[in-house]
């Protein structure tokens, strides 16, 4: 009688398990991925912010006009619109009397430096204009163009006047010349802003799909940042962690220390406790950078004072773990997890594969390949942002595995159709894991296999 | 307990790598597995001990399916490696665990044959720097022939503390590594052994070092499976035998009996003249002579005392006449010589 051992046991899982994460953590190599990573999470913000404010800082500082600062014998405005301006609408431009008096040798521009001209019926009167101006002389030429209104400020060709306060002048020229422009239509600032803001319109639409739309909590552009960012998150899971288990299967296949492992724990368990003790590392790496970024949203609040939605660093910053609340995150991580055992479980079959070094590349590349069509379809699905996209998405596997909790929590799908995305997944990861309990002692055993999927199918029969 | 292996049998695709074999261990001692290069060996090893699926046959263990649940089963693979990155200590710890051995007696064992198998300085950093004190001590002191110190360098510099390192595991010689690999096998204190090329690769002073250790798990009442192409050494332990060659075992049974079937055909003469001529008269096959001492291939017995017979009558003094049955390396090449095609 040929009786067969129970193949899809796990009896010695836990003692693989254990044994992987504490190596895991003993690599030095990994140890310093997992600081580095937690590092950048959690001063990611205020680095981030740092350098956004610091260059924000630099750029206002070379806009802002400060005429106290300025050197210049005389300002002229000449205007041809129908926009009245008069010399008392420019104080921005001037510095008051009393600051005028505190400036010694009569520094910076005061208000008798600056002069309003009344408009010429000239030809080339222009030009005139500017070739009159001394090297510390500026004018400002407010005229009216076909898209609206164009102010220019123009020095001599020998001006000794800095370039920065010429630009100064110009800005802050045109800032009162808006408000005055505003004032004289009698319409305020908002409404301006609502004038310009536009209207959205829409087709006729069915009620279903109405109220679809109405359910979606977040915005399509949202919606695509978030996809990106998540499906990121799976895909680095997937390359950070693909490689360490296919090098660590073909080490021991090559080492044929398996041999000696397979006389103490069924196959099963053996690639099943690798994969798992891998898995490990990465969700507390994943942990801790949801913690890093929560540290980092806490200082860039507390230190900086801006609140987080000031402060948008969407994207690859796990925002999306949190932004979603307790079940919105138990469901990202879920599929993490499930696209963690997948992936993981295919990096070990290949791995099994391997009889080379060269092997480990090419089973490196396939499990890579799997993963990047499925992060590139993610994304595209994130900006195509359509109904049944989303709904196919969610459901088709190996991109259901990256896609289908971003489309549940931003309200594209329901939970039933997120339930049998899941059931789908499971079954799926059953299937793989099936096919490894019959491959996997086959193929670490023999020495004349490829990473191929053909390979793997075929030792499956034997 | 007793082993029972029953009509193993296996193929890939349309080969046959193993054809039904049978054999049956029903009490300690150690069962020979012989065989040619890619005789089946190690593909029967594996299925024996549960590592590979058998296509017939059984294996069975006190009348149970043999496998690691039923049988403590240590076991030394002919490939060796060790991870080449985790310590030596660890790797240990984790082969003991697996095997369910709880950390105090693994440690207490791996302590143990370390110390046995003389691979201490490898797993132990105190035992690397006791090791490197010793060296640097060696190397400062001098010698005449005699023996006698004639320059001590004590003073000469201070020696630079060093923190004591391990050699990696991939560093250390194919000797010292198959040391490390027969620990693994004995953490569990197996009831089943199974050794494949046990002493290749081992210098003499290791060999017998684990000549040993096999001598005293066999005292212990062990059940060992060898497998080696050494057959002097394998001779000296195993009480029965199957030889394959090319898929199907040609020759199993009591190594005693099998020889014995065999009859004494192995005669070491030596005498003080040439007896060419004798020989040939009793139709005995002439292996090789040196200065009159002559190895001969008799058909038995009787052949062997015709030829004493007729030195005697001649009045040749004879100064060894012995008379013995094939060796095991006989039997081997003689057993796959006969089935080859």
């Amino acid at each position: 009688m040929n009786k067969r051992e129970n193949i899809y046991s796990l009896e010695g899982f836990g003692k693989v398990f254990r044994f992987t994460v504490s190596q895991t953590f003993k690599n030095k190599g990994y140890l310093v991925a997992f600081v580095m990573f937690v590092l950048v999470m959690t001063f990611m913000g205020p680095i981030q912010y740092l350098s956004q404010h610091t260059s924000q800082s630099a750029a206002e500082d070379s806009l802002s006009y400060d005429p106290a600062k300025v050197e210049v014998d005389k300002i002229s405005i000449y205007n041809v619109t129908t926009v009245g301006l008069q010399v008392d609408d420019l104080t921005d431009l001037y510095m008051t009397d009393e600051e005028a008096k505190e400036e010694e040798n009569k520094a910076g521009v005061s208000k008798d430096k600056v002069q309003v001209l009344e408009p010429v019926e000239e030809i080339d009167y222009e030009n005139k204009l500017a070739d009159s101006l001394g090297n510390k002389d500026v004018i400002v030429f407010i005229k009216g163009a076909e898209t609206g209104y164009q102010i220019s400020g123009v020095v001599s060709n020998d001006s000794k006047v800095e370039v920065d306060d010429v630009d100064g002048i110009t800005e802050t020229v045109k800032d009162i010349y808006e408000v005055k422009r505003l004032e004289n239509s009698d319409v305020s600032s908002e409404d301006v802003q609502m004038i310009f803001s536009g209207v959205d319109t829409s087709s006729v639409i069915e009620e279903s799909s109405y109220v679809a739309e109405e359910n979606k909590t977040v915005s399509n552009i949202n919606y695509m940042f978030y996809m990106l960012g998540f499906s990121m998150i799976i895909f680095l899971v997937v390359s950070m962690t693909n490689s360490y288990i296919i090098t660590s299967v073909t080490e021991e296949k090559q080492s044929k220390l398996v041999e000696s492992i397979l006389v103490s724990v069924r196959p099963m368990a053996l690639l099943m406790g690798k994969v798992c003790g891998m898995m490990s590392y990465v969700i507390l790496l994943l942990g801790c950078g949801v913690i890093g970024s929560n540290i980092s949203n806490l200082v860039m609040k507390n230190v900086f004072e801006i609140s987080e939605s000031e402060f948008n660093n969407s994207g690859f910053n796990f925002s999306i773990f949190k932004d979603f609340g307790g079940f919105g995150f138990v469901c990202l991580i879920l599929s993490v997890v499930l696209a963690f055992i997948l992936f993981g479980t295919i990096a070990g079959l290949f791995g099994s594969t391997c009889n080379k070094t060269e092997d480990i590349q090419d089973a490196t590349g396939n499990v890579m390949m799997i993963a990047m069509v499925s992060y590139f379809a993610a994304i595209g699905v994130g900006a195509f942002d359509k109904d049944i996209v989303n709904v196919i998405a969610a459901l088709l596997p190996p991109f259901s595995f990256f896609t289908a909790p971003v489309i549940y929590v931003t309200g594209r799908i329901g939970i039933a159709v997120l339930i049998v995305s899941y059931i789908i997944q499971i079954l799926v990861i059953i299937g793989v894991m099936r096919l490894s309990a019959k491959s996997y002692r086959n193929l670490i055993l023999s020495d004349s296999t490829t990473p191929k999927l053909k390979t793997i199918f075929k030792s499956a029969k034997m | 307990m007793a082993l029972v292996v029953k009509d193993l049998y296996k193929k890939y695709g349309e080969k046959i790598v193993v054809d039904n074999i049978s054999f049956e261990m029903p009490k300690p001692g150690v069962y020979a597995l012989l065989g040619t290069n890619g005789a089946g060996k190690t593909t029967s090893i594996r299925m024996i001990l549960g590592m590979l699926d058998k296509d017939g046959g059984e294996v069975t263990w006190d009348g149970k399916p043999l496998n690691f649940d039923t049988c403590n089963i240590g076991y030394l693979a002919e490939e060796r490696g060790l991870y080449p990155k985790y310590t030596l200590i660890d790797q240990l710890r984790y082969f003991g665990e697996l095997r369910g051995v709880d950390r105090k007696t693994v440690d207490e064992r791996i302590k143990y044959w370390a110390e046995r198998l003389k691979v201490e300085e490898y797993i132990y950093p105190e035992k690397a720097a006791e090791l490197l004190e010793k060296q640097e001590k060696e190397g400062r002191v001098r010698y005449d022939e005699n023996g006698n110190v004639i320059e001590e360098k004590t003073e000469a510099k201070k020696t630079r503390r060093r923190k004591p390192k391990l050699q990696s595991p991939d560093q250390l010689s194919k000797g010292n590594q198959q040391k490390i690999q027969f620990l693994i096998a004995m953490i569990s204190e197996p009831e089943l052994l199974v050794l494949d090329e046990p002493f290749s690769g081992l210098d003499p002073v290791n060999t017998d070092i684990l000549k040993e250790v096999v001598r005293e798990q066999i005292a212990a009442g062990k059940y060992i499976i060898m497998s080696s192409h050494q057959m002097e050494v394998v001779e000296e332990f195993c009480t029965d035998i199957t030889i394959l060659h090319r898929s199907k075992a040609v020759v199993s049974g009591n190594l005693n009996e099998i020889k014995k079937a065999r009859g004494r055909v192995n005669l070491n003469l030596k005498v003080e003249q040439d007896i060419a001529s004798y020989i040939e008269a009793a139709g005995v096959e002439l292996i090789s002579e040196k200065e009159f001492e002559y190895t001969l291939k008799v058909t038995g017995d009787e052949q062997a005392n015709k030829l004493l017979s007729s030195l005697i009558a001649a009045d040749i003094p004879i100064v060894k006449f012995d008379l013995s049955e094939m060796s095991l390396h006989e039997i081997f090449v003689n057993a796959v010589g006969e089935n080859a095609e």
